[in-house]
């Protein structure tokens, strides 16, 4: 009996919860450039961020796991302050109002882009919230990853570091 | 002094013994398929219902949403009937359960309502568990091609459909299982609006209507996927899960329309 209860424990330990995901290598396709406005209405352009490493993140203020997983990347953001790292969030379809109420209840400083008719969203194939891709300084997608991360986590931070290089 | 206090006690012991209304679990029957496995039933029966809606709960399994959906649409006349998939092959509440099951139950299920009812067919489902729905859909077609039976199963209604062959993965295409693009009931598809699915339904759309299904869609805004199955529902959530049995009739309505408007001799 105390056999089978310490095999079901272990079983539990071993469900990972739906909403966690793992960063693993990108080996999927080439995808097209992206160019979106943001909040204040400034066009950004992916392929302008050459040179640095870009987390690319798409999200909403519905989902739950990309609200959880937000404070971390602002705490990676902080803490890779000064290094050739930015965070770019790309908004699904929602209006301005609505992200605003959501920023001020959550407040993050990193770029929010807004993909409002989801062309984006189509183009990347994104088919689940949270997606996140990691990009290297030559724009080349480096890892990817569906649900959401603690992103100041050793091995995340590891992860992007070495896309860094010795900075 | 005290008779007030005491007064109140007595009033909440009164309460207490007051009988709870607990929804109704519907008729229990049971339906031994051919391969000697038998599938749970519950019949929310409506003697004046023109037609019978078939439910298959999602991957999620038999819920209270949807014995309370039946319970509500037998309530203004509408008899359906809630069948067990998971349960029957004890499968654990997963979407990959939903693709092992192969559609057989379904078409089975229909057989013997024809044979012993008569009254047409509408069937429903949600999430993952559109995927035996949609197989047995198939398979009845494919049975019944150039009989009268053909278009027994009047109509497919779908919640946020999910019909994909495996896991997604980042930057790689959705892909579909093949049954998408062989089916030819005709479907109506209700899109929660909170989803990443509802910018790819032009795609399921063009998919479903290959293989010859009339396809139409309806975006329900302001709600998440499994919308009535969340712990966490939003109170717009909650309001669209009370006015679901209403919207699932419209559905129907639209699909006896096309079917009413097809042309004589249209395949």
């Amino acid at each position: 009996m105390k056999t089978w209860l310490i095999a079901f424990a272990l079983m539990l330990l071993m469900i990972k919860p739906a909403t966690a995901g793992e960063l693993l290598p990108y080996d999927g396709p080439v995808l097209p450039d992206i160019t979106l406005p943001d909040m204040h209405g400034t066009i950004h352009k992916l392929s302008d961020y050459r040179g640095k490493v870009v987390l690319l993140n798409f999200w909403a203020t519905w989902c739950p796991p990309c609200i959880k997983e937000m404070p971390s990347m602002q705490r990676l953001e902080k803490q890779l302050q000064g290094q050739d790292f930015t965070i770019l969030a790309v908004n699904m379809g929602e209006d301005e109002n609505t992200i605003n109420a959501f920023l001020k209840r959550y407040p993050v400083d990193f770029t929010i882009l807004l993909d409002k008719d989801g062309e984006i969203l189509t183009s990347w194939k994104i088919v689940a919230f949270p997606t996140t891709f990691l990009i290297d300084r030559e724009g080349r997608i480096s890892h990817a990853l569906f649900g959401g991360l603690e992103w100041d986590e050793p091995g995340a931070v590891e992860v992007v570091k070495s896309l860094l290089g010795g900075q | 002094m005290h008779t007030k206090p005491a007064l109140l006690v007595l009033l909440l012991i009164n309460l207490s013994l007051l009988p709870v209304e607990l929804p109704a679990q519907g008729e229990a029957q049971s339906i031994e398929l051919a391969s000697g496995d038998s599938m749970d039933l519950r019949v929310f029966p409506a003697a004046k219902s023109r037609d019978i809606l078939l439910w298959f709960p999602c991957d999620q399994g038999m819920g209270t949403a949807e014995v309370d959906f039946a319970n509500e649409l037998a309530a203004i006349g509408q008899e359906v009937w809630l069948a067990d998939l998971l349960g029957m092959y004890f499968l654990p509440v997963a979407p990959s359960s939903m693709r092992t099951i192969k559609g057989n139950e379904v078409l089975e299920t229909v057989e013997m309502l024809q044979r012993d009812d008569g009254r047409r067919v509408y069937l429903v489902s949600a999430g993952f568990g559109s995927i035996p729905v949609l197989r047995g859909a198939h398979l009845w077609k494919k049975k019944y091609a150039g009989t009268e039976s053909e278009d027994y199963i009047a109509g497919i209604i779908l919640l946020y459909p999910e019909l994909h062959a495996q896991e997604p993965k980042p930057g790689h295409e959705l892909d579909y299982l093949p049954v998408v693009s062989n089916t030819s009931t005709p479907v109506m598809i209700m899109q929660p609006q909170l989803t990443p699915a509802r910018f790819w339904l032009h795609r399921l759309t063009a998919l479903l209507e290959s293989g010859g299904a009339s396809v139409q869609t309806e975006i329900l805004p302001g709600v998440r996927g499994y919308f009535f199955v969340k712990q966490s529902s939003t109170p717009t959530e909650d309001a669209m899960t009370l006015k679901l049995p209403s919207l699932v009739l419209k559905a129907r309505d639209r699909l006896a329309a096309l079917q009413h408007n097809r042309p004589q001799g249209a395949e």
